[in-house]
């Protein structure tokens, strides 16, 4: 395990590479010359060349990409074309802001879609069709409708949460815009385990345990979950890449000072090294989430060994 | 192992989300009616007296809003417009605009002396003290000047210099310095243009021209940008990226403290967020988006909380020169102009907008009084079509492209109803951002809709980048109007120094070759946005440059 685990870390630089390879491709694709851009609308075509000169644009193509790569192996993103600040920093100070919402985001979720899905597959058939229509439709929702509708709830009407904004982390704040992420990943959860547990409630060792007469709750927690827990975390594990994209939304309607918002500016400026910068680190947190789920996998269940 | 298939859909998620949202980072589209602006024309004149500051009451922090970062403060950089909105509070240079933006006031300099020649302009500076508590002095300009002219800054904004006498030897390294800047003595600025320019008092008064502090700059290096040492009325308090930027006032300014004790502007991008934050109390100002404006607009004590702002932003459709049909043909051009009805897209933009007739935006020097905009007249516009060669309507659709922005597509759907109505057919085509300035610069679209506001308070910021001829190309001139008497009439209205002849040549212009609409003016903007009832003696700039030292609140 500790052996599959160093090597999936080994191979983590060459795959952030290949991305940031395929990115600096893409932007090279995409129309719209930084340099005019930074020159502004009323500069020269001398002056444009001359900041093209500096900032190396002038070069042929494969030299630029040389450049860039080998200059990302030494761990340098370059300066934003908008702050002029080193790019790393600037991630730095936003990067745990988004991680810190992603993750108490997913934790709700976790929390209350196995919850759900739990009383979903063991209660009454009109309950488990009421929770799953709900499910469906928590995931239906429009994130920024939803987001809106919470604000003018709890933050217009109720007056108990501030609408927006940001402040030492874990505070008032971090509530809303994590329950707004959390909604459709929890109400996926609940269908996935939902499913998951129907298909063991059905199998003969729960037949076996209810045939010598213990409870239904400890068959449940017992005996059905620990095996219905595999598609549970996968699940919950390729959800968290989705709940980086909705972050995005959430981050601006918010005011969340994280990795999202700073992402969007950057592509709206044509910040090339802010942008691959934040790609990168959306990109290494779905590369530890992945192998996060991997090993947990193994944890959980004995007969999954990674060699 | 992961399959790269997924990283690939990530990415092209997150780039196709980022592509999709909403593009609240550009000033809002069109706004305004008339009524209310004379009531605001008032209050702006009491607010832009130069005078010292009076303040009824001191202290307090006022809470404000910006769309994104503005990223680096420094005067040499700004650009973009949450950079614009917030930096002029900040930095100070030798001319400032008024708070109402109608008129250039001396800034740090006390007096100024334009030679009979009109090359030769002398500062005198006043006593005035940077952030740090460090005396402003007549090098510390010549510094900032070259900063700004120096290849190495990348300054978005030095053009605005190559005007001065030696700037091309300095920017292509033949000289040490600008042989056009002199220091005569600590107090003494003197500046030496190539050819008259009256523009250049309007770009004197840019915040990109403000002076910074010569210690400062080579202490901080790459990072002045985040530790800006300025002479504006506030000096940077905390910043958190992304999330806040403070300014508290700077207790020594020359003309006196700001009333307030700080402003706080939160990034907050959704405009939505910005209303319920309004509500809570949480923000002091904000813009009306539509789906507010009856509540704000039809209760009368929420009206009189709003306040309207005659911008310089004109809005207009670019008809390219070097395209058939419409670049070569001035009644096909004008039968548009005819078959719009501005009237509808004011009311669907709830009386924010005023009808365009010329290219200048109203407030500005020369404008026409008289100007009247196209009435929607469809008979006189088939009429002209006939004239154009296409009794029957054009045969093919043609595509104008315009940013993503969803007011802007909606506005345009009224002009493709209007336009069908003459036998035009027009396919809209939103375009990213970037690429859409990419297209417009390289002249690769038949019509598109753009808007300017001018670089500097002054027509020569409107008519020298759109009809000039050399400003084709990036420059601005997005039609490619190439007219040598154009040309003349622009260059003439830059060199004199008499505002009666600039405002002969200027209205020649918009007479004679703007007649043939190159671009067909839509709308003049006017921006409206409503303050807390305790915000007292806040005016609107019509250039996007909102200042707060005289504001004070009464709470």
């Amino acid at each position: 395990m500790f052996e599959y685990v160093v090597r999936r870390l080994l191979a983590f630089p060459f795959i952030l590479l290949g991305m940031a390879s395929v990115i600096f491709c893409l932007l090279l694709l995409l129309p719209g010359d930084p340099a005019r851009l930074m020159a502004g609308p009323g500069a020269s075509a001398q002056v444009v060349e001359s900041i093209r000169q500096q900032m190396g644009f002038d070069q042929p193509i494969p030299v630029q990409f040389v450049n860039y790569l080998s200059n990302l192996a030494r761990g340098d993103l370059g300066r934003s074309f908008q702050s002029r600040r080193p790019v790393l920093s600037e991630i730095l100070i936003l990067y745990p802001k988004t991680i810190l919402l992603a993750l108490v985001a997913e934790l709700i979720a976790v929390l209350v879609g196995v919850v759900l899905g739990i009383l979903a597959a063991t209660r009454h058939a009109s309950v488990n069709y009421a929770l799953m229509v709900l499910s469906v439709l928590s995931l239906s929702l429009p994130l920024f409708w939803l987001a809106l509708l919470l604000q003018l709830l709890f933050a217009v009407d109720l007056r108990l949460l501030p609408p927006s904004g940001y402040k030492n982390g874990l505070d008032i704040y971090i509530i809303l815009p994590a329950i707004t992420l959390a909604i459709p990943t929890a109400g996926y959860l609940a269908r996935v385990t939902n499913a998951s547990l129907a298909t063991f409630l059905n199998s003969d060792f729960v037949r076996t345990a209810r045939g010598k007469g213990l409870k239904s709750r400890r068959i449940i927690f017992r005996h059905v979950l620990p095996n219905a827990v595999i598609p549970i975390a996968s699940a919950a594990g390729t959800d968290l890449s989705r709940l980086f994209a909705g972050i995005l939304i959430v981050e601006a309607i918010f005011g969340w000072p994280g990795i999202g918002k700073y992402a969007y500016d950057a592509l709206s400026h044509r910040d090339i090294p802010a942008l691959i910068g934040a790609v990168l680190f959306f990109g290494a947190s779905v590369l530890l989430v992945n192998l996060a789920v991997d090993v947990f996998y193994g944890v959980v269940n004995p007969r999954i060994r990674y060699k | 192992m992961m399959r790269p298939i997924k990283y690939f859909v990530a990415i092209a998620v997150l780039l196709a989300l980022a592509a999709c949202a909403a593009p609240a980072a550009v000033p809002p589209a069109a706004q305004p009616t008339s009524v209310p602006a004379v009531q605001a024309t008032t209050a702006a004149a009491e607010a832009s007296t130069s005078g010292p500051i009076t303040c009824p009451k001191t202290g307090g922090e006022l809470v404000l809003f910006m769309s994104s970062d503005p990223g680096s403060l420094d005067p040499a950089v700004l650009a973009n417009y949450d950079q614009t909105i917030t930096a002029h509070n900040f930095v100070e240079g030798l001319l400032r605009l008024s708070p109402d933006g109608q008129t250039i006031e001396p800034g740090l300099a006390e007096t100024m002396q334009v030679s009979p020649d009109g090359l030769t302009w002398t500062f005198k500076l006043r006593d005035a003290k940077f952030h740090d508590g460090s005396t402003v002095t007549a090098d510390d300009f010549k510094f900032s000047f070259e900063r700004v002219l120096n290849p190495a800054t990348k300054s978005p904004k030095a053009w605005m210099l190559q005007n001065i006498a030696g700037a091309e030897d300095f920017t292509s390294g033949k000289a040490k310095d600008v042989s056009g800047i002199k220091v005569t003595d600590p107090k003494t600025l003197e500046i030496t243009i190539s050819k008259p320019m009256a523009a250049f008092k309007s770009m004197l008064a840019s915040p990109n021209l403000a002076v910074v502090s010569k210690a400062a700059v080579e202490k901080s290096g790459a990072d002045f940008g985040q530790q800006i040492v300025t002479a504006g009325p506030f000096k940077l308090g905390t910043w958190n990226l992304n999330q806040d930027l403070t300014g508290t006032a700077f207790t020594e300014y020359w003309n006196s403290r700001p009333c307030l004790d700080s402003i706080k502007w939160r990034v907050i991008q959704d405009e939505n967020t910005r209303i319920v934050e309004y509500d809570a109390r949480n923000l002091d100002i904000t813009w009306v988006p539509p789906a507010h404006w009856e509540r704000f607009n039809g209760n009368p004590d929420t009206q009189k909380l709003l306040n309207w702002a005659r911008t310089f932003h004109t809005e207009f459709w670019a008809f390219n020169s070097d395209r058939e049909p419409f670049g070569k043909n001035a009644a096909l051009r004008q039968a548009l102009c005819y078959a719009i009805d501005r009237e509808a897209v004011v009311a669907s933009l709830q009386g924010r907008a005023a009808a365009a007739g010329t290219i200048l935006s109203p407030g500005l020097l020369s404008y026409n009084k008289d100007s009247q905009p196209c009435p929607h007249d469809v008979a006189k516009a088939k009429a002209l079509m006939t004239e154009a060669g296409f009794p029957n309507g054009l045969p093919n659709a043609i595509d104008v492209i315009l940013p993503p922005w969803d007011n802007e597509v909606k506005i345009h759907e009224i002009y493709q109803a209007n336009l069908k109505d003459i036998g035009v057919n027009i396919n809209l085509k939103p375009t990213e951002f970037a690429q859409y300035q990419e297209q417009l610069n390289k002249g690769d679209f038949d019509i598109a809709w753009i808007y300017r506001v001018p670089d500097y308070a002054d027509p020569d910021g409107f008519y020298y980048p759109l009809l000039h001829s050399t400003s084709i190309d990036g420059g601005g001139n997005i039609a490619r109007v190439k007219d040598a008497e154009i040309d003349k009439l622009i260059e003439d209205g830059r060199a004199s120094l008499d505002d009666a002849q600039r405002i002969k040549d200027y209205q020649a212009i918009e007479a004679g070759g703007a007649k043939s609409l190159p671009y067909l003016p839509l709308f003049h903007n006017i921006y409206v946005d409503i303050r807390q009832p305790y915000v007292m003696n806040y005016v609107d700039s019509p250039m996007d440059m909102h200042m707060y030292q005289r504001v004070w609140l009464d709470k």
